[in-house]
């Protein structure tokens, strides 16, 4: 049994050790990286937006690799069913010619989740994903199936293609704990990925899943001072053009706010950079630090912010600066 | 604290500097003034303090703030929180702990928060404006003279007894010429005496008593008004002798100072400037002989003959009327008595009021006869007279006048009454005829207003405005 130095110390060994076998296999990409890392740990999925040939694949591979973990992948096709996702129950024949019906897992059923280019999948296959993602199992005929442990989802879409996508609905969209940006790499990180081999050798798992499900617990065990508590819920008020204490860009350029479910999120990426700084309190850095990514995919804009070209960053970068640190009183 | 009263002191300024310009330029508002002050006070103290209370800062407030100003990453804020926690988690002790530790070895600078609030020269500002405005407000010039009036007077032992013996001496000259108003005078002035040397009595009260015995004299001045000051002519001769004489109250040298005269006028011996003044003389003791009597007439004849240079003539007269000069005796011991009583009095009052800056009440005896035998008009009638210190209406009283200008048969002025009193000194003036019944009327309203503001029922603003307004309106009559 570990005492809370031990545990902050390994979490922070295990999550730097980590990033930086990732880094062998994707250059740069860090956001990514240590996002898709934190979003495993949190126990949460990540949406990863970016064009083909970026490595989002390779992330997820490496990831899976790196805690030893199942890894399956789905690729999103409009033609592509909810069974092809969940799985269905199939009729079998034993050595003594009996018949019986089972049920066949489909690729959902794995520890890490490749949903590659998910908008191209229809409204109806996208949904197949939203119990597995919230409630860690599926109900099938009647039945339901829990999820194994870890269970975590990376779902990548091209923001580039318009025909023939179904974007995700803000349902969905909800669901991920972080959507992630990814940027084409600098020079100097290309001329680096040049030299990277197109098929990465299979290398050996550096921690076990139980190293994971231990990082997990740990998360879980991190104080929230009610001061941070109260941080999070005035930033949340922000968001919302409804609210009161709204700055006036939210008024201005917001449609729809953050769910209670992002604020949430917001509080657990927090704690999570807590630990990887080697602290045992959460500070209203880590939920400044934890913001875009977390509330980028929930906060929905209006006709006037896309007509001025306002992103959901410009918002959230100026919710951040305008929510007060300090108390009332 | 001091932001809560900055806060609050600074709206309040304007608001008693408002309340104070409402109270010194309206004078009603001092009829609810001070409960207003009142009202505002409380609220201003009821304000601040909630003010104060709601403004507060936690400890946690403070703490978060230490770590915003430090960069501390809400370290301090957290473990000032969870210290307060029966038992912290591991991590939140291990926080306390590391938090502790860093602090104890300096390894993270605190910059604490200034003490001072930045609202201290503002509200220490405002404070001071606000006591100006109350020092303005409750400083009031009069005032000191109200607290004067309601001390307790004492009369030093050497004063009392030298006032005692001349009012013994009074009484007994009174007795021997048996007058009654003298007798009066003299028994006032003795139980005055006694009252005050009891020390029951304050300043205002002694002061309107001491007047009311002035008044008394002056009513009984009035009968021998004549014979003011005589002694103050500044004659030589035998008619210098007589003046002198009959100031001092000396029948005796009166009679031998009148024999020379006789003769010196039956010889012619008397010299121009000294017939001029023997004129007058004449003239004042006629004024006191019984009315329409022989001798009255005899004295007003041998006045007339004097001035007109008839020596033999005025020597002739002076004879006849001999046999009754006699009678003018009465008169000439009563106002060298009554002199003496106002002598007395004029002591006691500059003990009890040395000011010297406080109104001197030295006129209220008779007016000083002027060369064309009217009587002057004290400057007391007019506003100019109402200083800071007259506040009683016996203090502001007007003088009474020679009845010069009257034959005075019209005055009947019994006892002291502050209203008969004052109508006879209008009565007593050159005013016409036509303006009379005004000027009764106006004293008689005069007379009342000073009685309320002798009992406070006019408020002390007004005082001035209807002074001013009775002042303007005796200066018109006249």
């Amino acid at each position: 049994m570990m005492n809370a130095d031990e545990e902050v110390a390994s979490f922070q060994r295990v999550f730097s050790t980590a990033v930086d076998h990732i880094h062998k296999s994707i250059i740069g990409q860090n956001d990514a990286i240590e996002y898709a890392l934190i979003g495993l740990v949190a126990g949460g999925h990540v949406l990863l937006e970016g064009a083909p040939g970026l490595g989002k694949t390779r992330l997820v591979k490496t990831l899976s690799r790196v805690f030893n973990l199942q890894f399956s992948r789905i690729q999103f096709t409009p033609d592509l069913m909810p069974a092809d996702i969940l799985g269905t129950t199939m009729m079998s024949q034993n050595d003594r010619n009996e018949r019986s019906f089972a049920f066949q897992p489909g690729p959902i059923f794995g520890n890490i989740v490749l949903a590659d280019e998910v908008n191209r999948g229809t409204p109806k296959t996208q949904s197949a994903l939203l119990e597995a993602m919230e409630e860690q199992g599926v109900t099938i005929q009647g039945r339901r199936y829990a999820m194994p442990a870890p269970f975590f989802i990376m779902a990548t879409q091209n923001p580039i293609e318009m025909e023939g996508v179904y974007p995700l609905p803000e349902a969905q969209l909800d669901r991920f704990m972080f959507k992630i940006e990814v940027a084409a790499p600098a020079a100097a990180e290309m001329r680096s990925i040049i030299d990277v081999p197109v098929r990465e050798a299979e290398s050996k798992p550096l921690f076990k899943t139980e190293d994971l499900l231990a990082l997990q617990r740990t998360l879980a065990r991190v104080p929230t001072a009610s001061h941070i508590k109260d941080y999070v819920v005035r930033l949340y008020r922000a968001t919302h053009p409804d609210a009161i204490e709204a700055p006036s860009i939210t008024k201005k350029y917001i449609r729809y706010g953050v769910s209670p479910r992002g604020a949430q999120a917001l509080l657990l990426a927090a704690r999570a950079w807590a630990l990887i700084s080697g602290r045992f309190n959460v500070s209203v850095q880590d939920i400044q630090r934890a913001a875009l990514p977390v509330l980028r995919h929930r906060i929905i804009r209006n006709f006037e912010a896309e007509a001025a070209e306002v992103t959901t960053a410009d918002v959230i970068a100026e919710l951040v600066r305008s929510v007060p640190e300090l108390p009332e009183r | 604290m001091v932001d809560a009263l900055g806060r609050v002191l600074l709206p309040a300024v304007p608001v008693a500097l408002a309340y104070l310009l409402a109270t010194k330029s309206l004078p009603w508002t001092r009829f609810f003034a001070a409960y207003l002050g009142i009202v505002l006070l409380v609220v201003l103290i009821v304000t601040a303090i909630v003010g104060a209370l709601a403004s507060r800062r936690s400890e946690l407030y403070c703490a978060k703030w230490i770590d915003v100003r430090n960069q501390l990453q809400d370290r301090l804020a957290s473990s000032v929180e969870w210290s307060r926690l029966a038992a912290p988690d591991p991590f939140q002790q291990r926080c306390i702990e590391q938090f502790t530790l860093a602090v104890g070895a300096r390894q993270v600078r605190l910059d604490l928060p200034s003490t001072r609030s930045p609202r201290l020269p503002v509200a220490v500002g405002c404070a001071l404006a606000l006591v100006a405005v109350a020092a303005v407000y409750v400083y009031r010039p009069a005032s000191h003279i109200e607290q004067d009036a309601r001390a307790k007077s004492t009369i030093p032992k050497t004063v009392a007894a030298t006032v005692g013996k001349q009012v013994e001496l009074l009484g007994q000259q009174a007795s021997r010429i048996d007058d009654a108003e003298l007798t009066r005078v003299s028994e006032e002035l003795k139980t005055f005496l006694d009252v005050v040397d009891r020390g029951g009595t304050d300043r205002e009260t002694t002061l309107r008593a001491i007047d009311k015995i002035r008044k008394q004299i002056a009513v009984a001045n009035l009968r021998t008004s004549g014979l003011a000051d005589l002694s103050k002519s500044g004659l030589t001769g035998p008619v210098g002798a007589l003046a002198d004489a009959i100031g001092r109250g000396d029948t005796k040298g009166a009679h031998e100072a009148l024999e020379q005269v006789k003769t010196a006028l039956a010889q012619g011996g008397l010299s121009e400037d000294e017939v001029t003044n023997l004129g007058p003389l004449l003239a004042g003791l006629a004024s006191v002989a019984e009315p329409r009597s022989k001798l009255t007439e005899q004295l007003n004849e041998a006045s007339r003959l004097a001035q007109n240079g008839n020596q033999p003539g005025a020597a002739k007269m002076l004879a006849d009327a001999s046999p009754q000069l006699g009678t003018l005796d009465r008169a000439i011991e009563a106002r060298s008595a009554l002199q003496r009583a106002e002598a007395a009095l004029q002591k006691l009052q500059e003990t009890l009021n040395p000011d010297p800056s406080a109104p001197a009440q030295k006129s209220t005896g008779p007016s000083e006869p002027t060369p064309n035998g009217k009587g002057t008009v004290s400057a007391s009638s007019g506003r100019d007279a109402i200083s800071a210190g007259d506040q009683t209406v016996e203090e502001r009283v007007l003088e009474p006048l020679l009845p010069a200008a009257s034959d005075g048969a019209d005055v009947s002025i019994k006892g002291i009454w502050n209203g008969k009193v004052m109508r006879s000194l209008f009565d007593s003036t050159d005013a016409t005829t036509e303006g009379e019944a005004a000027k009764r009327i106006l004293v008689d309203h005069e007379r009342v207003v000073e009685d309320r503001f002798a009992r406070d029922d006019i408020p002390l603003e007004y005082e001035d405005a209807i002074r001013t307004y009775f002042a303007a309106v005796h200066q018109k009559g006249k």
